[in-house]
Order: C-alpha cells, then sequence, then structure tokens
C-alpha cells in the first residue's frame, strides 16, 4: 500500500531528478564536443514518403562520405532522424525533439506547410533548418526568418522555366488548365506557373494564352475521379499538374481510362521526378516533368556521377529522383559552413550559410545571402512509359542557369506578379 | 480488515498514483529534452480532451463522434482572435473559444438530440463534426488546408506586471495550471449531484423520465459542458503548438478520445487520463520505427482492450481488489 505523504511525493521527485543525473536517453543534452549532429526531418510514411525516403538516402550517403573523409573539421557528423509523416503538428514536434536531442541543425522537409510550420519555430528553439523540396515562396517571401534556408529551387524558377519551355515547344497550344492540390505548395506553384504563361507565351509564341480555373484537388485523397472529370470537361487543352507523391500515382492511374493523356496535352508535371513513371512504366503518358536534380543531366560532374553510382548499386534503381541530390546538397552545404563555424552554433551556422557557394551534384551553387534561396540550376526532362527493362525513358532534358530565372531577392515581401 | 479499509487503501493507491503523475508533469522540464516536454503539454491537453468527451461517453452513455469540431471550434476562435484583436487579454481569447465549443455544442445537441440515441446521434455528430472540418479547410480567414501558423505565446498582464509565456517552460506550467483547473472542474461536475444523475441517465433513462426529470435536457446540458471544455482544451493548446491545422477536426481526431477512453476505462474518471499518457508513450516510444510504428501501436491497443475490457484502471481496480481479497484471506487462515 502506498500512502500519500510528504514523504513520499518527495521521494518520487527524487526519482525524476535522479532520472535526470543519470543521463537515460531521452534526457535533456546539449552538443559541446565530439560529432556535429544533424538532425532529418521527412515524411518517411504516407503520401510522400515516395519523396522523403530517398531524400534520406541522399543525406546518408553524404554523411558517409563526408564521415569517410575524415568528417568536418575533425568532427564526425552524427544523423538523426525522424519522421514527419507530411504534417505540419508532427513536423514540429519532431523538431522539437530533434532540437532537444542536441540536433540544431535540421535539413530535409517535403511539404511547404510542415516547412511553413516549422520555419515559425526556429527562432525561438534556437535552430537552423535547410529544406531540400518544400517549395513554397511564402518561406523566402513574406514568412522569411533568418534561420530558414532553401537549397533548391523554388516555384518561380521552376514552374516559369516549365512554361518558357512550353511556350517556346508549343506555342501552338494557348488554353492551359490545371489540377492543383489545394494547399500552399499547389497554389504557389499554379500562381508562378500561371505568370510564367501569360509573360512567354506573347513574348515567344506571339499568342495571348487562354487560362482556366485550376481545378483544385485534395491532398492524400483516393479517389480523383471527380477531379478528373471535372478537367475533362474544361476546353484547356495544355495541363499543369502539381499533385505529388502517392497523390499523383492515384490520379495518373484514375485519369487513364477517362482518355485524360489523349485529349490533353502536353501535360506539365511540377514536381514528381520518376516517381509516377516507375510506377505505371509503359502506361506511362508522355510529359514534361520539373526535377531537383537528374544525374544524366551532369554526366562529367564527379560528385554527380559517384552520387549516381552507389545510389544505383544501392537500389537498383537507374531512374533517380531529384530528392537525393538535394539532401546530399543539404548535407554538403552544413559540411561547408561548418568549416567556417566550427562551433556549430546556430548563430555562427547561419552567419556561414549566407553567401555560401559549394559544390554540388549539379555544380557550384550558391545560397543568396538576403533570402537564403539558393542558385541552382533549373532541371526539366520528357519522359514517356516504354518498351525496355525500365519500361521508362527520358527523351530529352533541360538544365535552365538558375541565376536567368530566379525571382529577385525581396525577404518579408509577398510575391506578386 | 474491512470493507471501508479496502477502499480506502484502494483510493489511498490511487491517489498516490495521480499525485505521482503531477510531480512527473510538474518537473519534466527540469530533466526531459524539449521534444518530450512538447509532447507532454499535448497530452496534458488530450487529457482534459479525453476527460470532458468521457462526461458524454462513460457518464451519460452517449458517443459522440464529432468531439473534435468543438476542440477545432476553440482552437480555431482562440488563434484567429489573437490575429485579429491581439491587443485584447489572452484569456478573453481562451474564454470566446470555450463560448463557441459551448454554442456549437448547443446547436449540434439540439438537431443531434432531439430525436437520436445511440448509433444515430453517433452518426449524426460524425456528420456535423465533419461539415466544421469541411468549413474550416475551406475558409480563407482560417488558412484553409494549410491551417494558422506562427501562433505567437501570450503576455498576461497579472496587473502589478507582464507575465511573458513565451519565454522558455512558462506556457508549459501555464498549461499545467490551466489543464489541472479544468480537470478540477470535471471532477467537480462528474462526482457532484449532476454527474449522479446523468449516470442515472446512462443506467436507465426511462425509469428517470417517469421520475419526472427531462431527460432530453440533461443530456444536452452534458454536451454543452463537454463540447466547452473540450473547447478550452482546443483554445489552450494553439498556443502551445504555435500551428493548428484542419486535421484537429477531422473524424480521426474524435476517434482519439474514444481510444483513450477504451484503453484507461471510460467508467472511471482517471481512465482517459490513464489512456492518453499510455497512447503517447506507445507512440513515443515506437516513434523512430517507420513504417511499423502504426502496426506495433495499433496491435497493442488491440490486444488491450480485447484483454482488459474495463480498460487499464478498471483492470488494475479488479487486481487490487482480488489482492487485498486473497490476503484478507491470509491473514483469517494464519490466525485461525
Amino acid at each position: 500500500m502506498v500512502r500519500t505523504t510528504r514523504r513520499n511525493a518527495l521521494k518520487l521527485l527524487g526519482v525524476g531528478v535522479a532520472a535526470g543525473a543519470l543521463g537515460m536517453p531521452w534526457v535533456r543534452n546539449a552538443q559541446a564536443s565530439g560529432p556535429y549532429k544533424i538532425g532529418f526531418l521527412g515524411s518517411l510514411s504516407g503520401p510522400a514518403e515516395s519523396l522523403g525516403a530517398p531524400m534520406l538516402e541522399g543525406v546518408k550517403i553524404a554523411v558517409e562520405d563526408i564521415n569517410a573523409a575524415g568528417g568536418t573539421n575533425g568532427r564526425q557528423l552524427e544523423l538523426v532522424v525522424r519522421d514527419d509523416k507530411a504534417k505540419p503538428d508532427v513536423g514540429t514536434a519532431a523538431a522539437r525533439e530533434l532540437v532537444g536531442e542536441g540536433c540544431s541543425m535540421l535539413l530535409g522537409v517535403v511539404s511547404s506547410a510542415v516547412a511553413l510550420a516549422v520555419s515559425a519555430v526556429l527562432q525561438q528553439e534556437d535552430a537552423v533548418l535547410i529544406t531540400c523540396a518544400a517549395h513554397s515562396m511564402r518561406l523566402t517571401k513574406e514568412d522569411f526568418n533568418r534561420n530558414y534556408f532553401r537549397i533548391t529551387d523554388n516555384p518561380f524558377m521552376r514552374q516559369r522555366a516549365q512554361a518558357h519551355v512550353m511556350a517556346e515547344r508549343f506555342g501552338e497550344v494557348t488554353t492551359w488548365g490545371g489540377l492543383i492540390p489545394d494547399h500552399e505548395y499547389g497554389r504557389s506553384t499554379w500562381e508562378c506557373f500561371d505568370n510564367g504563361l501569360k509573360t512567354y507565351y506573347p513574348e515567344l509564341a506571339k499568342a495571348e494564352p487562354t487560362i482556366s480555373k485550376p481545378v483544385m484537388t485534395t491532398y492524400g485523397g483516393s479517389d480523383y475521379r471527380n477531379f478528373v472529370a471535372s478537367a475533362m470537361r474544361d476546353p484547356a487543352v495544355g495541363f499543369f499538374v502539381s499533385a505529388y507523391g502517392g497523390d499523383a500515382i492515384t490520379m495518373y492511374q484514375q485519369a487513364l481510362p477517362y482518355g485524360f493523356f489523349k485529349k490533353k496535352h502536353p501535360i506539365v508535371d511540377a514536381a514528381n521526378e520518376f516517381i509516377v513513371a516507375r510506377a505505371m512504366k509503359e502506361n506511362f503518358p508522355e510529359m514534361w516533368i520539373g526535377s531537383h536534380w537528374y544525374s544524366g543531366a551532369f554526366t562529367g560532374n564527379p560528385m554527380n556521377d559517384e552520387l549516381a553510382r552507389k545510389m544505383t548499386e544501392r537500389t537498383g534503381i537507374k531512374f533517380l529522383d531529384g530528392f537525393i541530390g538535394e539532401g546530399y546538397s543539404a548535407v554538403r552545404a552544413y559540411a561547408e559552413a561548418l568549416k567556417t563555424a566550427d562551433s556549430g552554433k546556430t548563430a555562427d551556422v547561419i552567419k556561414a550559410l549566407e553567401g555560401l557557394t559549394f559544390d554540388s551534384p549539379t555544380g557550384k551553387r550558391t545560397i543568396r545571402a538576403e533570402d537564403h534561396q539558393t542558385i541552382k540550376p533549373v532541371v526539366l526532362y520528357r519522359v514517356r512509359g516504354a518498351s525496355n527493362a525500365d519500361g521508362i525513358e527520358v527523351v530529352e532534358h533541360r538544365v535552365i542557369d538558375g541565376a536567368t530565372v530566379i525571382d529577385p531577392a525581396t525577404p518579408g515581401v509577398k510575391l506578386t506578379f | 480488515m474491512s470493507r471501508g479499509q479496502n477502499t480506502s487503501s484502494t483510493t489511498s493507491a490511487a491517489n498516490a498514483a495521480i499525485l505521482a503523475a503531477a510531480l512527473v508533469f510538474a518537473t519534466l522540464p527540469l530533466w526531459a529534452d524539449k521534444g518530450l516536454v512538447f509532447l507532454a503539454g499535448i497530452v496534458m491537453v488530450q487529457i482534459v480532451f479525453a476527460v470532458s468527451f468521457n462526461l458524454m461517453f462513460g457518464l451519460t452513455g452517449l458517443v459522440s463522434f464529432g468531439q473534435a469540431a468543438f476542440f477545432a471550434a476553440g482552437a480555431y476562435t482562440a488563434a484567429w482572435l489573437g490575429r485579429a484583436v491581439p491587443e485584447l487579454p489572452f484569456l478573453i481569447f481562451c474564454l470566446a473559444g470555450g463560448l463557441v465549443g459551448a454554442l456549437l455544442a448547443l446547436l449540434i445537441g439540439v438537431v443531434a438530440l432531439r430525436r437520436a440515441s445511440g448509433i444515430y446521434f453517433a452518426i449524426l455528430t460524425l456528420a456535423l463534426g465533419q461539415l466544421v472540418y469541411t468549413l474550416i479547410g475551406k475558409s480563407d480567414a482560417l488558412g484553409r488546408e494549410d491551417g494558422l501558423v506562427g501562433i505567437k505565446r501570450p503576455v498576461i498582464d497579472l496587473f502589478v506586471g507582464t507575465l511573458d509565456l513565451s519565454i522558455g517552460d512558462r506556457y508549459y506550467y501555464f498549461l499545467l495550471v490551466a489543464c489541472g483547473i479544468l480537470l478540477g472542474l470535471l471532477w467537480w461536475v462528474w462526482h457532484g449531484q449532476l454527474g449522479r444523475l446523468l449516470a442515472a441517465l446512462r443506467q436507465d433513462a426511462e425509469r428517470i423520465r417517469f421520475f419526472g426529470v427531462n431527460v432530453r435536457r440533461y443530456r444536452e446540458i452534458a454536451f454543452i459542458i463537454s463540447g466547452g471544455v473540450t473547447a478550452l482544451a482546443g483554445a489552450l493548446v494553439a498556443p502551445w503548438s504555435q500551428i493548428i491545422t484542419p486535421a484537429i477536426a477531422h473524424w480521426s481526431y474524435s476517434a482519439l478520445p474514444i481510444l483513450f477512453c477504451l484503453l484507461g476505462g471510460a467508467s472511471r474518471f482517471w481512465g482517459p487520463a490513464v489512456g492518453a499518457i499510455v497512447f503517447a508513450g506507445l507512440e513515443y516510444a515506437t516513434r523512430t520505427m517507420v513504417g511499423v510504428s502504426e502496426l506495433i501501436v495499433g496491435g497493442a491497443l488491440l490486444v488491450v482492450v480485447l484483454a482488459m475490457p474495463g480498460g487499464i484502471v478498471g483492470t488494475l481496480s479488479l487486481l487490487a481488489r482480488k489482492l487485498t481479497k486473497n490476503g484478507k484471506e491470509r491473514l483469517n487462515e494464519q490466525s485461525a
């Protein structure tokens, strides 16, 4: 029998304090020496798992490469991994946990909603985050804060580049529609693509585009047939799609029986890399896909070739997703920044990252000091199903110099067109 | 040992367990990492959420599948007011959140409790809850599917000075006190005259009606209290998580308190609290097992629910009674 006495209460309190003193794994700790701890936060389950998992592989390869070469400043990199499930609330909880475990250098994040949520608590938690895929323009515009960095391109760069290529190659297709997920990332991509069409069609195709109101879809849904049917009714011929991951696989497969891809052409896919193509194989319709990194576009770059070789060895996959390159690049950026910010303190790391130029699988990248947006090449490729061993083929690719398509640095100011 | 002594020892053990849990929560920021402290704050709010839900489920005998709608109503009201009229005191935001939740419960209760009970009531509340979820997801003012991000922790005016709850673990302790007060209020309702009447309604509503009691009115009162306190819990969580999304209004969030009640035991006041703590512990322990985490948590819950029909608290109570009875018999044998 346990009596509720002051003595028993003090005993319980003592147990709690003793637990702290014994250094249990969940006990608060600090990183003063030893390895630099890097926290990976990404979607490792749920509809965006197909985007987060390859990103983590890229991160792991970079950490292994750097550690094999002696680490940074003689210190090894240690990776701690957490799943954000592409949910903002889970992401912020996981970020706080990572910081609590001594990982004040965070990287990863697929979902823009997660990135916005985590970005909002970075200063309070004294942490820094480099996102590898989250594309919302708000992150480097109206919601910018100094603790946030983006290692990849953004919708202004990529979607306007896609619109540029469409105006150049399909000048006769002047009616455009969209299948857009109804969240920040979806709206951000559509605004930029829409603006790109209005900018480049008059300039390159000498025609004014007619742009329909996009069909807004759900995130994480299992039935997209109503959305596809709405898109079929739309008179637009060219279509832009920014659903991603498992959602895109479901939507494209459900669109096939409708004859969607026969009626609508060209199709521009915002960011699905080879994920949907690998799933649909020879049934995959031809489309132009935006990519973070395509190894075939950077052959000859030793870092690119080595990363592609290792990743193909590990997975047996020939067509690698760009998320791998971005995870790899984010670790490289931290490692380079730590050479001058050897303390690993957040303020020093931020200072070192601002304006940093570093090597990556896509060549030299520079992180713009003003808004922490990275200047890097924009990659697009034309993919279709094929009757070969892989079931798909890349027909052609385009690499556009990031410096020529990047938005002006206006941190704290909303992007307007 | 007399029966009175048995009850007294069981109560004493329960009190000790409650005190121990309170001590762990109170000392957590002293020894645990930030992630665990954050999780503990969420668990405290979820305890209030689950116990207020159990006022309907365990005490009154009605299953509401739309409880998350009240939670979201409180959270969104407080967060939206915090942006629209930041000069107002934070406590006003919380009270407004609770009031909106109570009003929503009144409206839903008027529709759902008029004719429905049992499964029909559950389905009606589920439908109305999903309506709230859809409305939030379509509302520009509430951030649509992205929700409201960057919610600030408040500064409270204490008349003799101000208390900035954004510093360190202050908001955690504020949550601890606020959740303690709300649980105290629910304890008072559960164990008071109203609680006894609601329990009687669950056992035999027809007989109570014959006594001249307006059954629907008392069920509505329970629904309003449950909805109001749930909304207050939602209002408290917004500055803690600093983000709210429509996911907190989704039916899957309504399933959480049901799960906590089944896990901990719906017939006891503290049952849902135990369920919430055990569930969070399971999730925390399996958080790094990507892909199998949900399987392990689900499997463990299934085992507990099937093997312990009275929940953890009910089973522990049964065991305690058996042990005391065995001890008493052995004592009698020795005496003989």
